[in-house]
């Protein structure tokens, strides 16, 4: 028996060491790099970087505010022939060698309701320039001022991740940008507000633009999908 | 004997459990499959930098990202930006005021490394630009921060930075970062 007793013991241990390997495999075979740093970092809330930054080719801004407009593709139809147009609501641009900056305000502007059919709310952004930033908000009741009640979270709108429920993507290359919007699962009337940013490059006149790093617009939209 | 068993008993303990809540917290931060760099096509390898990605690594549901045309961590380039905090009280304007910081950081020098940035407020259909913009551009570098400032209402405020690349292969790059908190005066 007491001869015994080493073995058993040594038989714990090395099924100990075993399941010690186990438990780490996963984290060591698929991710080696992973300091406590990283992970710490990756807890953190974040708004729109939740993913590594999605890069794009400096180009020039558009040169006149786009004017975006729901449209009908493969994920959605709109039933009626004519596109709605977004109602500009908030500018920072150059428009003409002078600068524009203008805000919302009460009453906020919706346009009325189009019918559309489908999960998805397609909206052409109107420029093949691709934004650096794109934020959406989808809201199903407003007040009489247009104040959208409850309010609502922005979506940040990603060319590839999939995880905020808005895609900004195109088929080819020069075609303008697209906006997708996973739209509630209640059918009826949505208010849909869409921010856009464009960068300004480092070489951009600065006797044009002094300070500013980005133009932004910002347009609404109201669909029926009932 | 029986001590020592106990001994290797609580080891081997002290051994599993130290392992298993490591392993948890990276299980849920691992993200799978994602990949630190694509380049915009088959032909334009980025070349100052150490690793060479073709297109076809990245797909996400029906799109890739050669055909969006995005990059991931260009030049070892990252854009960071921390929540907006209650900074000091200005004097001379009677008021808090709220800081927000961005930084652009590369794992190498580059020709020219850019970062600006903005604190917006809930506008309630939008984030709304507010305050004086931060900026900071060096040459040859590869770190920089920028700081914008604003007055303090009690509010939700957003940092949103827009980060610049420009590279020793005339490669341009734009990429966006931002953070969101309520910041009390």
């Amino acid at each position: 028996m007491l001869s015994r007793q080493p073995y058993g013991m040594w038989l714990l241990l090395m099924v100990a060491l075993g399941l010690n390997a186990f438990v780490r495999a996963p984290m060591s075979l698929t991710n080696p790099e992973v300091s406590a740093q990283e992970v710490a970092k990756d807890q953190e809330s974040e708004t729109h970087t939740a993913d590594p930054i999605e890069w794009v080719l400096i180009e020039d801004p558009p040169p006149n505010v786009p004017v975006p407009a729901i449209i009908s593709n493969e994920h959605n139809t709109v039933a009626v022939n004519d596109n709605q147009l977004g109602v500009s609501v908030m500018v920072h641009w150059i428009i003409d060698g002078e600068s524009v900056s203008r805000d919302i305000k009460t009453p906020f502007p919706w346009p009325d309701p189009i019918a559309i059919r489908g999960d998805y709310l397609t909206i052409d952004l109107g420029t093949a320039v691709a934004p650096i930033e794109v934020e959406a908000r989808v809201f199903q009741t407003i007040d009489d001022n247009g104040l959208p009640t409850p309010p609502s979270p922005a979506l940040w709108c990603k060319y590839l991740s999939l995880s905020s429920g808005c895609r900004i993507t195109r088929a080819d290359q020069g075609e303008n940008w697209k906006i997708v919007i996973e739209l509630p699962a209640d059918p009826g009337a949505t208010f849909v507000s869409l921010r856009g940013s464009w960068g300004l490059p480092s070489d951009y006149p600065p006797e044009i633009a002094p300070d500013w790093s980005r133009f932004d617009a910002a347009w609404l939209f109201a669909i029926d999908n009932g | 004997m029986r001590s020592f068993t106990l001994s290797c008993t609580a080891l081997i303990l002290i051994m599993l459990l130290s392992n298993a809540a490591p392993s948890d917290a990276r299980k849920k931060n691992h993200r799978p499959n994602f990949p630190q760099e694509v380049a915009m096509d088959d032909s334009s390898v980025i070349s100052d930098t150490a690793h060479e990605f073709t297109a076809s690594q990245d797909c996400r549901g029906d799109v890739c990202a050669a055909q969006v045309q995005v990059v991931f961590m260009p030049f070892g380039c990252e854009g960071t930006s921390d929540n907006p905090h209650k900074s000091r009280f200005a004097e001379d304007r009677g008021r808090w005021e709220i800081t927000g910081k961005s930084q652009t950081k590369c794992e190498q020098m580059i020709k020219r490394v850019t970062a600006a940035n903005q604190l917006y407020r809930n506008h309630l259909v939008y984030w709304g630009a507010e305050g004086t913009p931060g900026f900071k551009s060096k040459q040859d570098s590869k770190y920089v921060e920028a700081v914008a400032v604003t007055a303090c209402n009690n509010d939700l405020y957003l940092v949103a930075a827009t980060h610049t690349l420009n590279g020793y292969n005339n490669k341009q790059y734009f990429g966006a970062s931002g953070k969101s908190a309520a910041v009390t005066c």
